[in-house]
């Protein structure tokens, strides 16, 4: 007996809305940027110049900093930290929502009532004002940063996914594969897992935008590691010269900005194709 | 409180370019607000030199002297005194009728308890006490010291350092540290401690039983608390704060600040400050001279003056300011030279390893500090490039203190520091060995040099200037050569005031203590 399994639905819709395909051309625009910095970049990120707080011009072409720094290349390298941070954030919150988001949907019952309960403590706790608090003791280093972000931003997800299993789960072909012998962790892994793919998509990007945002935040704050400019970084650094250097704020913002809206639109996009796709299966 | 704040802003919001200060003074003309830049941990000059304990505290107490604008001594709580021929005996004959915020009399046990039991024991400046033998107090209007040996600075340092006079009748058998006046001070000053909220401002009120009649021309002082540069900074400019000064203005700032229209920027002509960093000298591989050495042929001083305190900043050789009169002119500075330091890092038996890195740097410093972020990634970036990685650790106030002073866990840990008018009170007391103590401020290097002490010694009790200089030149000479700390640069500390209403703030030699704003006025008045 051959079973078909519906394939995930993301990969069968029609052309995307516009504002994804901006948001899309914004991120790639930014990661391409960021990626290529080493051949991009006129300077290096760190390097000393006597040329301090020079406004635009040819050989700076976003300027330079209070310690003669070229702005171009530091806003590309920052965008390294930035996305970077990001990225991994949304990795790690991804990861642990889905795995609490499955097996409280999965297994229901006192499982999905323990796992619920401790989400909502995570989701009612003011997250900004935590991760102040937790970089603060522990102090300004990437990895504390990413961590702390991570762990902090896993409760829609496991939300969503935890609904959506439960959904899964009554569905005829996770019945058949448990009636033609499939083991539990089988049918977990390969025929809920696989659907629910798709809504990771837009939960992630939306994640990353968000873990952009409270890393900026954080480094606004002055909790930043110096050691690894981000833009959040380069705004803190910048904000002190905000009616003397312009550029120290505007550029690093514009790149902020742009990367924080092309994850929105991007996300908001695959998240209104997935539903549609959803709908469909 | 907030709706106050709301409708100050309120009101500055419109114009604030529109010389905002100005409106305020109009409807309420005799408030001043200064700021600094976190919480005191203690409001106490005797036993605390950390810079906002020392602001916040200045204007509730009083000394038995002060130091002018000129840098001459003048009265304070003592009218006048007699120094006795031989140097060894000083008398200070008391005001009358002075009291205590609280009401009781000051008499003449006040004063010998604060310098005997409180400033002698436990000031961080407590060396430029050492020479003191006795204190007496004949009668109520009299305070009698008898020295050990003469010593030129011991004025200097009366009026300045360590010479805050505290009430006897609420620290005599108390825990110093504990004593619950240490956050709700009660002194002689121009002004009474009204209250504190943490993170957000000390308010005081004008002592009107101030020994100095007609002063203080104001009637409420307040010191907001604002951490962020950027904030403080920008609290200034919209009018919300009338005064800026010492460490609160950062040197990033001055060029700004020399064109506001309507503000008085001042520099202290007495006083000079230091970026100055501890090396921990008993950690490896920093507890080897010529590694120490390295440091200083490899990171770029001038770069660090003309970057970090443009147009404000002077060379520092040697422990001692160059606008001392004790500075040693013949010392010579190390030169930038990454090939010698990187010469002496392998003479020191320190290879680099993976990526050429010889050893990492721990590098601590007040995240609120903006120039001590700068000078530290301008150090990361010249110490990379003779293999060795600087770990930049921004930490928050209380940690800094415990993490760099109590426990030592640091390689460098940077503070600006007053180098007092007199190297007895603001130089030796990083050098001397009888002065390590887990607190900051102190010889925290720490630096044991047998010899060092021995001159400082001597040259105290050297009634003959020029034979005091010769001691000194010796003590700067050896010190720069053993290197236990890094000087960056010196400045004269800033001070700014809207001229639109307060005159005379910064006429004094620690701009501004407790007589500038008993002397200060409203413009106009």
């Amino acid at each position: 007996m051959s079973l078909t399994l519906p394939r995930p639905a993301l990969w069968r819709l029609p052309s995307l809305p516009a504002s994804t395909v901006i948001g899309i051309a914004l991120v790639a625009f930014v990661v391409l940027g960021t990626l290529l910095a080493p051949l991009i970049a006129p300077a290096n990120p760190l390097a000393l110049s006597t040329d301090i707080l020079a406004p635009p011009d040819a050989a700076h072409p976003l300027g330079t900093d209070d310690l003669g720094r070229d702005l171009f290349s530091r806003v590309l390298y920052g965008g390294r930290v930035s996305l970077g941070i990001g990225l991994f954030s949304a990795l790690i919150g991804v990861t642990v929502g889905v795995g609490i988001g499955l097996a409280a949907g999965f297994f229901g019952g006192a499982i999905d009532e323990a796992l619920m309960r401790m989400t909502e403590v995570f989701q009612v706790l003011p997250k900004l004002l935590v991760a102040v608090v937790v970089v603060s003791l522990l102090g300004s280093s990437l990895l504390n940063e990413i961590l702390v972000i991570g762990l902090l931003s896993w409760t829609a997800t496991a939300r969503i996914i935890r609904t959506r299993v439960m959904v899964l789960r009554e569905e005829e072909f996770i019945a058949a594969a448990a009636m033609s012998g499939a083991s539990r962790t089988r049918i977990l892994l390969r025929h809920i897992l696989p659907n629910v793919a798709p809504y990771l998509m837009a939960s992630t990007t939306l994640q990353i935008a968000g873990a952009i945002m409270s890393e900026s935040f954080l480094s606004f704050l002055g909790l930043g590691d110096p050691t690894y400019p981000s833009w959040g970084f380069l705004l803190q650094q910048g904000q002190l010269y905000i009616d003397s250097a312009w550029w120290l704020t505007t550029f690093p913002g514009l790149a902020l900005a742009m990367t924080i809206v092309g994850f929105n639109l991007m996300g908001d996009g695959l998240g209104q194709s997935r539903a549609i796709g959803g709908a469909r299966r | 409180m907030v709706a106050n704040t709301v409708s100050r802003r309120g009101a500055f919001g419109l114009g604030a370019g529109l010389a905002a200060a100005s409106g305020a003074r109009a409807a309420d003309p005799k408030r001043i607000i200064g700021v600094i830049e976190e919480d005191p941990p203690f409001m106490n000059l005797a036993i605390s030199s950390g810079i906002s304990s020392s602001v916040a505290s200045a204007p509730v107490y009083s000394a038995l002297t002060r130091m002018d604008a000129k840098g001459d001594i003048t009265g304070d709580l003592a009218e006048r005194w007699d120094i006795s021929p031989d140097g060894k005996t000083y008398t200070f004959h008391l005001r009358e009728g002075v009291t205590w915020h609280d009401g009781r009399p000051f008499t003449s046990a006040d004063a010998q308890f604060s310098l005997g039991e409180l400033n002698s024991k436990l000031n961080p400046y407590r060396g430029a006490l050492k020479s003191i033998d006795s204190i007496d107090a004949p009668d109520p209007r009299t305070v009698v010291l008898k020295l050990k040996n003469p010593q030129a600075s011991l004025m200097v340092s009366l009026g300045n350092f360590c010479g805050a006079i505290l009430p006897k009748h609420l620290w005599e058998g108390t825990d110093p540290a504990r004593n619950p006046h240490n956050k709700n001070p009660i002194g002689t000053g121009p002004f009474k401690f009204v209250s504190f909220s943490p993170g957000d401002r000390i308010t005081y009120a004008k002592n009107e039983n101030y020994f100095i009649p007609g002063k203080p021309a104001f009637d409420e002082l307040i010191f907001r608390i604002i951490p962020d540069p950027a904030a403080r900074m920008a609290a200034f400019t919209r009018g919300e704060i009338d005064m800026v000064y010492s460490s609160a203005l950062p040197a990033t700032e001055i060029p700004r600040v020399r064109r506001m229209r309507g503000v008085d920027l001042r520099f202290s002509a007495v006083q000079a400050s230091s970026y100055q960093a501890y090396i921990n000298i008993r950690n490896a591989p920093f507890d080897d001279v010529r590694v120490r050495r390295a440091l200083f042929h490899a990171i770029d001083r001038k770069f660090v003056r003309d970057s970090v305190f443009p147009g404000l900043a002077q060379e520092m050789v040697g422990p001692v300011p160059p606008n001392s009169p004790l500075y040693n002119r013949a010392l010579t500075d190390y030169a930038l030279d990454p090939a010698r330091a990187n010469a002496l890092l392998d003479e020191a038996g320190k290879p680099r390893g993976a990526g050429g890195v010889r050893f990492d740097l721990r590098y601590l410093f007040g995240a609120a500090d903006l120039s001590a972020r700068k000078i530290g990634e301008v150090m990361a970036q010249n110490l990379a490039a003779v293999g060795i990685r600087v770990v930049l650790t921004p930490l928050d106030r209380g940690t800094l203190i415990q993490r760099a002073y109590v426990a030592r866990e640091f390689d460098m840990v940077i503070t600006s520091f007053a180098l007092g008018p007199d190297p007895d009170v603001g130089v030796e007391r990083f050098y001397n060995s009888n002065n390590i103590f887990p607190v900051q401020a102190v010889n925290c290097s720490p630096y044991v040099n047998p010899e060092v002490d021995r001159l400082f010694d001597e040259q105290r009790v050297q009634t003959d200037p020029a034979r005091r200089k010769a001691i000194y030149d010796r003590i700067q000479e050896i010190v720069w050569r053993d290197v236990p700390t890094f000087p960056f640069c010196c400045y004269s500390l800033p001070g700014a005031v809207r001229t639109s209403f307060a005159t005379g703030v910064f006429d004094t030699v620690d701009a501004p203590s407790r007589e500038d704003f008993a002397f200060a006025a409203p413009a106009g008045r």
